[in-house]
C-alpha cells in the first residue's frame, strides 16, 4: 500500500526498514486484544478491547515491552482509526425512518448532551490545570502579582 | 459483493484523506461515510450487504483501541499529576447529562424502551450496547445513538471549546474523550497526540463510571 513516510508527531521519522520489530508489535497488540476478549467473555464485566488496552499501556508502563517495539504498529492503527468506523456510519442511515416519530426527544436529548458533558468536564480540568501552573510560577517568581487578597 | 465493499470503502477513503491534507476543515470519516452510501445506493443498494464486508474492517476496531495504550502510556506521568480533577470531571459530567439526558426524555415523552437506549450514548459503542442491553434497551438503538453522539461531538468540538475558552491539552482531551468517546479521540488524533491520549483515558474511565451508574439502574429496572 502507498503509505506516506510515517514521520512521529514531534518530527521524529520512524525507521522503516526493521519489518522484524514491527511484526513484534503487531503480535504483542493482537495477543493482548486477544486476551482482553477471552477475559471478557470469562466473565470480566469490561469490554474486551478496553481490557486489552488496560494490559498495553500495563506492559508498557512496567517495561515489558518498549516503546520501539510498539510503535510501528500502533502509529498504523491510531493514524488510520477514523477509518474503522466508516462501515458502521455508512450503516448509521439506514435507520432514519426508524427514528422519525420520536423525532423529537431523539433530537433534544442527543444535541444537548454533548455541549453539556464538555462544559462540565472540560471546564474543571481547565480550572485544576490553571491551578496547578499558577502554583508551579508562583513556587518560582518569589513575587506574586496576581493575588487578589493581598490587593490592599 | 462483500470485498467489494470493503474495496469501496479503501478507495473511498483514501481518496479523502488526500483531499482532507489540503482541505483540513472536511472530517474525513464522515466525508467518506457519505460518499461510500451514495456509490453503494447507486451500484447496490443493498445495505446488508454492505454491512457484512463492513464487519471485516469494523472488527480492527478493536485492536485499534488497543493502540491507544501507546499515547497513554506515553502520556502517564501527566495524568498522575492530576488524576483528581479528571476523576471529579468525568464523574460529574457522564452523571449530569445521564440524568438530563432522562428527564429530556420523559419531559417530552419518549417511548421508554427508547430512553433506556439512549441513556448509554456517551461511552464507547461496545459497552454502550452491553448497557443498554441489561436495563431493556435495545443493542443497535444504542449503538446508532452512540455513533451519533460520537459524530456530533466530534464535529462541534474544535469551534464550541474554543468558544468556552478551553485551550488546554488536557481539558480539550478529557472533555472530547467524555462526549464523544472514541469517535471523539479519532478525530484528536488528526492534531494532538497529547490531547488523544488525554481523550482516550476519558474515555475508559467514562465507561468504567458509567458501568457503576448503571448497577442500581440495571437492579431497578433490569
Amino acid at each position: 500500500m502507498s503509505e506516506e513516510k510515517p514521520t512521529g508527531k514531534d518530527g521524529v521519522t520512524v525507521s522503516r526498514g526493521d519489518w522484524k520489530t514491527a511484526l513484534r508489535g503487531w503480535i504483542i497488540l493482537l495477543i493482548c486484544y486477544g486476551v482482553g476478549v477471552l477475559l471478557q467473555h470469562a466473565g470480566v464485566p469490561l469490554p474486551g478491547n478496553l481490557i486489552g488496552l488496560m494490559l498495553l499501556t500495563l506492559c508498557l508502563l512496567r517495561g515489558w515491552v518498549t516503546f520501539a517495539v510498539m510503535e510501528q504498529a500502533c502509529q498504523f492503527l491510531l493514524r488510520h482509526m477514523l477509518f474503522f468506523f466508516i462501515p458502521i456510519i455508512v450503516g448509521v442511515a439506514q435507520y432514519a425512518g426508524l427514528l422519525q416519530e420520536q423525532a423529537i426527544p431523539v433530537t433534544v436529548a442527543m444535541l444537548t448532551g454533548p455541549p453539556l458533558i464538555m462544559l462540565i468536564t472540560g471546564k474543571i480540568v481547565q480550572k485544576a490545570h490553571d491551578r496547578i501552573a499558577a502554583r508551579d510560577t508562583r513556587d518560582k517568581t518569589i513575587k506574586t502579582s496576581f493575588e487578589p487578597k493581598e490587593e490592599k | 459483493m462483500e470485498l467489494l465493499a470493503i474495496l469501496l470503502t479503501l478507495l473511498v477513503y483514501l481518496g479523502v484523506r488526500r483531499l482532507s491534507v489540503r482541505f483540513p476543515r472536511v472530517h474525513p470519516m464522515i466525508l467518506s461515510a457519505v460518499a461510500i452510501w451514495f456509490i453503494w445506493w447507486l451500484i447496490s443498494g443493498d445495505f446488508e450487504v454492505y454491512a457484512k464486508g463492513g464487519q471485516w474492517i469494523t472488527f480492527w476496531l478493536g485492536p485499534a483501541t488497543v493502540a491507544l495504550a501507546y499515547p497513554v502510556a506515553k502520556e502517564w506521568q501527566q495524568l498522575t499529576s492530576m488524576w483528581r480533577s479528571v476523576l471529579v470531571a468525568v464523574a460529574f459530567g457522564t452523571g449530569v447529562v445521564m440524568i438530563s439526558t432522562w428527564i429530556t426524555m420523559e419531559m417530552l415523552q419518549a417511548d421508554p424502551v427508547l430512553t433506556r437506549s439512549i441513556l448509554s450514548k456517551s461511552v464507547t459503542m461496545p459497552i454502550a450496547i452491553e448497557l443498554s442491553e441489561n436495563i431493556g434497551g435495545i443493542p443497535p438503538l444504542s449503538a446508532l445513538f452512540t455513533a451519533i453522539t460520537g459524530i456530533i461531538g466530534s464535529v462541534m468540538m474544535r469551534p464550541y471549546l474554543k468558544a468556552l475558552g478551553i485551550t488546554d491539552d488536557w481539558a480539550i482531551g478529557i472533555a472530547v474523550g467524555t462526549s464523544a468517546h472514541a469517535i471523539g479521540t479519532a478525530s484528536l488524533l488528526r492534531d494532538s497526540e497529547r490531547q488523544a491520549a488525554a481523550s482516550s483515558l476519558a474515555m475508559i474511565l467514562a465507561g468504567v463510571i458509567t458501568s457503576l451508574y448503571y448497577i442500581p439502574l440495571h437492579l431497578l429496572l433490569g
